[in-house]
């Protein structure tokens, strides 16, 4: 046998060789001189090598009993679907509160000359009493002197044209629009012109169903078939076409200078034998009035006992 | 199998968790991983849960390494605090150097000479260290002595650097 290299040399002192080859290096050894010098210094090495890695070790601290560790697994088997339990009813809490504020909260408001000009695919309520054009589009947004003019919705009948192009489009409107849009011809034309450059607004209305259309009482009166239901005693700041439904209005109604309650309110449908309780909603003859506002559920009601 | 695992457990974790502490380098974080090892092995169940137990802990390392590279810099001005605030006894200071000038000799070995040292003074045998590694058995003695001779060249290379420059 020639020489043992090092790689046996200290697979022999790990003690893993097989009893075989074990017994060949026995023999080597014991006729090689160099061989033993060498095994020594390999030993040497491997004393030293496992010394200084004892110099690197962590403190020896007890290992925790094995029990707790798998006891630890389990509660983690629990955790951890309902982490994901509690994660999916949080956005799904979340997805409802976002929504549920959304639909009473319009983003924009927008006077137009009635109600057709707006919602032209949708069939007006017949016997549409005479409802003045406002003659003018604002948003909510805007802060100019004109915006401030939508409200409330009785003052806009006699607002000014906004600009020369609207006084042109109104001075050529033919009357005939109007009866075009499937409402009678009893009230003021929408300028033809007007009505063109609405279109692409009143798709993007059809779209966003926070878009609200300012009303007159007397359009509101004909969508409900009576005067819109009020809150004795506070002043009303606005009625506006419900985003929600055509035949669905709403009455701003302010509580102070900075607190607004909504009325939602529409013909109560003939299906409707019963309301909803908690859902601060009340049915007043035939029709359904639902009341929304940032102050306390218990105030809410009481506003609504109110209307009569 | 939990049975088998509390058997493995007993015999293994300390070295689970110096295998760990050589590649970490914070006793708490090397105790963390090997528990975490283990919760592993519970729920997998792996046939060789030994060896098992070895790959995951290296692969864990491995993250905690890339994790730590990042906040090294942070870690280390922190630890400048700490030393000028609180100088550790004489005794703890050397232990500690000791301790770094075996880290620095340890990362001078090549990856895979210092995965089987480490993995031999873990308690692996040759047949579980290649069978860890990839290499042949035949393979694994040659791979230790280069590993040993060098750790300790390393080290002795770094303890005369030093005192060079205390002068």
């Amino acid at each position: 046998m020639s020489h043992v290299d090092e790689g046996l040399l200290h697979a022999y002192l790990d003690g893993e060789l097989t009893p075989v080859e074990r017994a060949r290096v026995d023999e080597h050894l014991a006729g090689c001189a160099a061989c033993r010098t060498r095994l020594d210094e390999e030993r040497g090495l491997i004393e030293r090598a496992c010394k200084l890695l004892g110099l690197a070790m962590p403190a020896d601290r007890p290992a925790p009993p094995f029990s707790a560790l798998a006891r630890q697994r389990r509660w983690w088997h629990v955790r951890l679907p309902l982490a994901w339990a509690a994660t999916v009813i949080l956005a799904i809490g979340l997805g409802w509160k976002l929504s549920d504020t959304n639909w009473g909260t319009p983003r924009e408001v927008e006077t137009l000359g009635g109600p057709i000009a707006v919602r032209q695919s949708q069939p007006a309520p017949a016997q549409l009493p005479a409802a003045p054009a406002t003659g003018r589009i604002e948003r909510r947004r805007d802060q100019s002197p004109a915006a401030k003019q939508t409200q409330p919705p009785a003052l806009a009948n006699n607002a000014p044209i906004a600009d020369t192009t609207r006084a042109e489009e109104k001075a050529a409107a033919p009357p005939a629009v109007a009866a075009g849009a499937g409402v009678t011809a009893a009230m003021p034309a929408p300028p033809v012109a007007r009505s063109r450059s609405l279109a692409p607004r009143a798709q993007a209305m059809e779209r966003d169903e926070l878009v609200t259309v300012a009303l007159d009482s007397a359009t509101a009166r004909a969508i409900l078939g009576r005067e819109p239901l009020v809150i004795p005693g506070l002043a009303v700041r606005r009625i506006t076409r419900s985003p929600r439904a055509t035949d669905e209005i709403q009455v701003e109604q302010a509580l102070d200078s900075t607190q607004v309650v909504v009325l939602w309110e529409r013909r109560r449908l003939g299906r409707e034998s019963h309301l909803v309780s908690d859902s601060l909603t009340r049915a007043v003859e035939q029709w359904v009035v639902q009341i929304q506002g940032a102050v306390g559920r218990d105030s809410l009601n009481k506003l609504l006992a109110k209307i009569k | 199998m939990p049975d088998d695992l509390a058997e493995i457990y007993r015999t293994t974790y300390r070295a689970l968790v110096r295998f760990l502490y050589r590649k970490v380098w914070d006793p708490d974080r090397a105790e963390d991983l090997a528990q975490e090892c283990f919760s592993r092995a519970l729920v997998h169940k792996p046939d060789n849960a030994r060896g098992w137990l070895f790959v995951v802990a290296a692969n864990l390392a491995r993250d905690e390494a890339r994790k730590a590279a990042s906040e090294r810099r942070h870690l280390t001005l922190l630890k400048s605090e700490v030393d000028t605030q609180a100088p550790a006894p004489d005794a703890i200071a050397e232990a500690a150097a000791d301790r770094d000038r075996v880290r620095a000799a340890l990362d001078r070995l090549t990856p895979r000479d210092r995965e089987v040292l480490l993995l031999w003074d873990a308690g692996m045998n040759y047949d579980e260290i290649a069978s860890q590694t990839g290499l042949a058995k035949s393979a694994i003695g040659t791979t230790l002595a280069r590993a040993r001779k060098r750790l300790v060249e390393a080290y002795e290379a770094g303890s005369e650097d030093e005192h060079v420059a205390r002068g």
